[in-house]
């Protein structure tokens, strides 16, 4: 009942606003416009804060079926900028997370997220643009569509058309930089709206770069995780229920709540998660210890039934890798917790294999070549936090690193091109590149590591007891050799590269010899025997493996 | 001999007046700033005071300098005596400009750091600060992006009554990094445009005095083409002729292939002059890089070596007289300039301009 005053509040509220609302000549309408001021702190201990003007718009796009349907988004502007005060640097297209009540839709003033962006001391002068997506604000009486196709990348897509033509109208300079970002299922939604770009959009918008916090990119492994991880409690038993409530309704798989979950949720879910009676923060707090197998029936959590592969079915016909072609001169910064515990890491680690794997007429894209250091690559990645607090950590880390990244990028890339002095700090930047210089400066690399590895000494060790004493020591600080191992790959330095730098430190000194290993630039290339690293990589795979089930 | 200007005596050419002029980059970024490192082998306060002391040996008429930004008082110790200044626009300091740390996009200084001093016995007649409409490079590409960087234009009568007009200026600049790496397309750019706003400028003003162009051009004839753009092009106009003195002087009348091989004698500071047709004239007497003497303990001063230039004056007319006509650009009356050595406006009469006791002036 109070849902349903509500709905019809806020249409006689959104009708009398688009009755006087400022229509725009391209199709948009600006049904609400007021100052507002975003802050950045927490629980309500705010820091720092900042002025905004918010304009909210209604504008043209489409539902999940191509459907013609007006939606609504924000146009938000410093108060710097819109005064003229400071010129603008540039756009930012926010996807937003996981709502669920009415009242977290971005034009009801809900800024979770995007106001840390903007309200840290950073400051940067960038417009948000925002949509509401299906299902929030003027379209709060529809389902919204959730971490399904592409449905929320066009909206944003569709948004951005609208605030360029607002903005144009208004005379507002929209800058230089162009962002797309989201966090979560946000996240989510920016590599949707980074797909839609590509396959339709390739000549009116191009990105700076795309910035992706702990996304659910491929929907098949999180489900396999979350059946991995079904009895325990400490993973979130709130993606799986939503993640199959999508699927069954949107892909019209005929699911009953009953059939999909069980007595636990399904006489609680639509209230729960359906109502707008609840936020998502609420709603956590609300299914605190419980996991996932409390929530979703045993059939769909067993990979040998039916309805698990009519959802996996379903999941693979809308997977945004469908047909997608990503465009390799793209930027992406893709950044994950490496223990989330509420989207699947591993879920996320297959969108940057995606990008670096896929097949470019025959061969993949250098420029995917994963790396921690920005602007050594266009596929930076940042999956170093071994923390499992998505929200907490994760969407802390994601933010700043977005208001760091908007920050920096007009200066770095103030002339048109990557600032030349950065360019040559970071060209060094690589595991060999750091021994290098270090030696270059004067240290002895080789000796620190052999005077470690108590080399001549009684008791010394080879590479394995290395590993093994290494392995020991990670175990105290409650990680493990594998793990350092993966997030060492996901940040670009691979088991080939350490054996690269293993085999330099600790070969001969002979000087002679010395001269004709190393490479004359700096670069991270190392003439090494490639067969012995081929011998060590295969040894040390096994090793791996053994020390793994050991456990 | 350099400077000093010759009486005029009649008709005779070896009577007729002579004045000097020095282009020098004085290399006067500061050696840090805050905590960077800016110009760390920079000649900074004490190789300054040395500079002056080297220019006030020489004694020229028109001293046109460059960079001269946080060591202007040691520029000017030795000038004092004999010298009157144009404005000076400032330092780089961060004490005197709000640093938004968080913006420093929209950091720009406003100095250019030109500097013209002339003989107190030279009059300023009229004085213009024009930035360049192009540049490139805020925080690489030799940071020029990062100043106001452009000319300044001065209508001069010297003593005797000649009256000639000087260009100061400084362009923009390529670093060694992007020049060995084939990445200073942009900066040839900048320069380019630099010109031929130079040369729009000059032609839009050009009167029957003859122009003198001096400064830190950072161009070479192997690499930008401101033959082309610059000498070419005005000499097309039928309106006036332009030479360089080095090529003049130093190169045989020959000016260097685009895309030549560089030449080690060419410097990137020039002296060009233009004689307007049925104008009077300007005729090159010397010209000296002075690679001997701007030395101390057998070191540079700075990082470039000063431009030494002689003119002979030739009136188009027997009697000399002077016929200036007022071009387009000044019919309004822009507003002349000239400062005394503690930056106050002076002439101010003639200026329209009134001193207060307080130091600050209204028009009249």
């Amino acid at each position: 009942m109070k849902k349903t005053i509500f709905l019809l509040l806020w249409a006689l509220v959104g009708l009398a606003t688009m009755a006087c609302a400022q229509e725009g000549t391209s199709g948009y309408q600006v049904f609400h416009e007021t100052d507002t001021i975003w802050h950045f702190g927490y629980q309500g201990v705010n820091l720092y804060s900042r002025k905004m003007h918010r304009i909210d718009i209604a504008y043209p796009s489409s539902d999940k079926d191509g459907n013609p349907v007006t939606l609504s988004g924000y146009v938000c502007i410093p108060d710097e900028v819109y005064s003229g005060a400071m010129p603008c640097d540039g756009m930012l297209i926010y996807n937003h997370y996981t709502n669920l009540a009415p009242y977290e839709a971005p034009t009801r003033g809900f800024a979770v997220g995007i106001d840390f962006v903007m309200a840290n001391p950073l400051k940067p002068n960038y417009i948000v643009v925002c949509s509401d997506f299906i299902g929030f604000g003027l379209t709060a009486d529809h389902p919204q569509v959730y971490c399904f196709g592409d449905t929320n990348g066009q909206a944003s897509i569709d948004c951005l058309l609208a605030a360029r033509k607002l903005l144009d109208e208004r005379g507002i300079s929209q800058g230089k930089y162009l962002f797309n970002a989201g966090i979560s299922a946000g996240g989510y939604d920016a590599i949707a709206t980074q797909r839609v770009r590509d396959m339709k959009y390739k000549d009116e918008i191009r990105f700076d770069k795309t910035i992706v916090g702990c996304a659910p990119f491929d929907l098949e492994t999180a489900y396999e995780v979350y059946i991995e991880g079904k009895d325990d409690a400490s993973w979130d038993p709130t993606c799986m229920p939503m993640m199959l409530d999508q699927m069954n309704r949107n892909a019209n798989l005929g699911f009953t709540y009953e059939q999909m979950f069980t007595e636990e949720l399904f006489p609680h879910y639509e209230d729960w998660f359906l109502s707008g009676k609840y936020s998502m923060a609420e709603l956590l707090d609300m299914t605190k210890g419980k996991k996932v197998s409390d929530f979703v029936r045993p059939e769909f959590l067993s990979k040998r039934s039916p309805e698990y592969k009519k959802i996996i079915a379903a999941i693979r016909e809308y997977s945004l890798a469908n047909d997608w072609i990503p465009d390799s001169t793209a930027h992406y910064y893709v950044m994950h917790l490496a223990r989330d515990k509420v989207v699947p890491t591993a879920s996320g680690r297959k969108f940057i294999e995606f990008l670096h794997d896929f097949d470019y007429d025959g061969k993949t894209c250098d420029g995917f070549t994963k790396s921690i250091v920005p602007e050594r690559t266009r596929l930076q990645t940042n999956f170093l936090i071994p923390s499992e607090k998505h929200t907490l950590v994760g969407g802390i880390v994601c933010v700043l690193h977005l208001a760091a990244t908007l920050t920096a990028y007009p200066v770095l890339y103030y002339d048109g091109e990557l600032n030349t002095h950065y360019a040559d700090l970071i060209e060094p930047a690589t595991l060999m590149g750091i021994i290098k210089l270090l030696e270059s400066k004067g240290y002895d690399v080789r000796g620190m590591v052999k005077k470690l590895s108590g080399e001549g000494e009684e008791g010394s060790t080879d590479f394995f007891g290395m590993l093994s004493s290494i392995s020991q020591t990670l175990e105290k600080y409650g990680t493990s050799l594998e793990e350092v191992m993966l997030i060492a790959s996901d940040s670009g330095v691979e088991i080939s590269d350490i054996l690269a730098v293993y085999q330099y430190l600790t070969a001969d000194p002979d000087p002679a010899e010395a001269k004709t290993r190393r490479v004359a630039s700096a670069s991270d290339t190392l003439v090494a025997e490639p067969m012995m690293i081929d011998y060590y990589q295969q040894y040390l795979t096994n090793w791996l493996n053994e020390e793994t089930k050991d456990k | 001999m350099l400077g000093c200007i010759s009486v005029f005596a009649g008709n005779e050419p070896q009577t007729k007046p002579t004045f000097s002029i020095v282009s020098l980059n004085v290399d006067g970024l500061p050696g840090r700033v805050a905590f960077l490192p800016v110009n760390t082998e920079g000649p900074m306060s004490i190789g300054s005071e040395r500079i002056s002391k080297y220019l006030a040996d020489r004694d020229c008429d028109i001293l046109c300098l460059q960079e001269n930004f946080n060591y202007r008082w040691e520029i000017w110790s030795h000038l004092f005596a004999k010298y009157k200044h144009d404005e000076w626009s400032g330092g780089i300091t961060f004490e005197d400009n709000e640093i938004d740390i968080a913006h420093l996009q929209n950091l720009k200084f406003k100095c250019d750091g030109l500097n013209m001093l002339c003989h107190n016995s030279v009059q300023s007649d009229r004085y213009e600060r024009v930035p360049w409409q192009q540049n490139f490079g805020k925080f690489s590409h030799d940071f020029d992006d990062i100043i106001t960087k452009g000319f300044r234009r001065h209508e001069l009568t010297l003593s005797d009554g000649i009256k000639i007009v000087v260009y100061n200026m400084h362009m923009d600049a390529s670093s060694e990094r992007d020049e060995q790496k084939g990445n200073d397309g942009k900066d040839r750019e900048a320069r380019i445009s630099q010109w031929k706003q130079l040369r729009d400028h000059i032609m839009e003003r050009l009167d029957d005095r003859p122009v003198i162009i001096a400064g830190d051009m950072n161009s070479y004839y192997h690499r930008d083409d401101f033959k082309k753009e610059f000498i070419d092009a005005i000499t097309a106009t039928g309106r006036a002729t332009v030479s360089d003195a080095w090529i003049e002087k130093c190169n045989n009348g020959v000016y260097p292939e685009m895309g030549s091989e560089p030449l080690a004698c060419e410097t990137l500071d020039k002296a060009l002059y233009i004689n307007p047709t049925d104008g009077n004239s300007l005729e090159l007497v010397n010209l000296t890089i002075d690679r001997c003497n701007y030395l101390h303990n057998g070191q540079p001063l700075g990082d470039h070596y000063p431009l030494i230039a002689t003119f002979r004056y030739i009136s188009y007319d027997e009697q000399g007289a002077t016929r200036i006509k007022q071009t387009a650009a000044y019919a309004n009356g822009a507003t002349p300039e000239a400062y005394d050595l503690q930056g106050r406006p002076v002439d101010a009469t003639y200026k329209g301009v009134a001193v207060t006791e307080q130091g600050k002036f209204f028009n009249k």
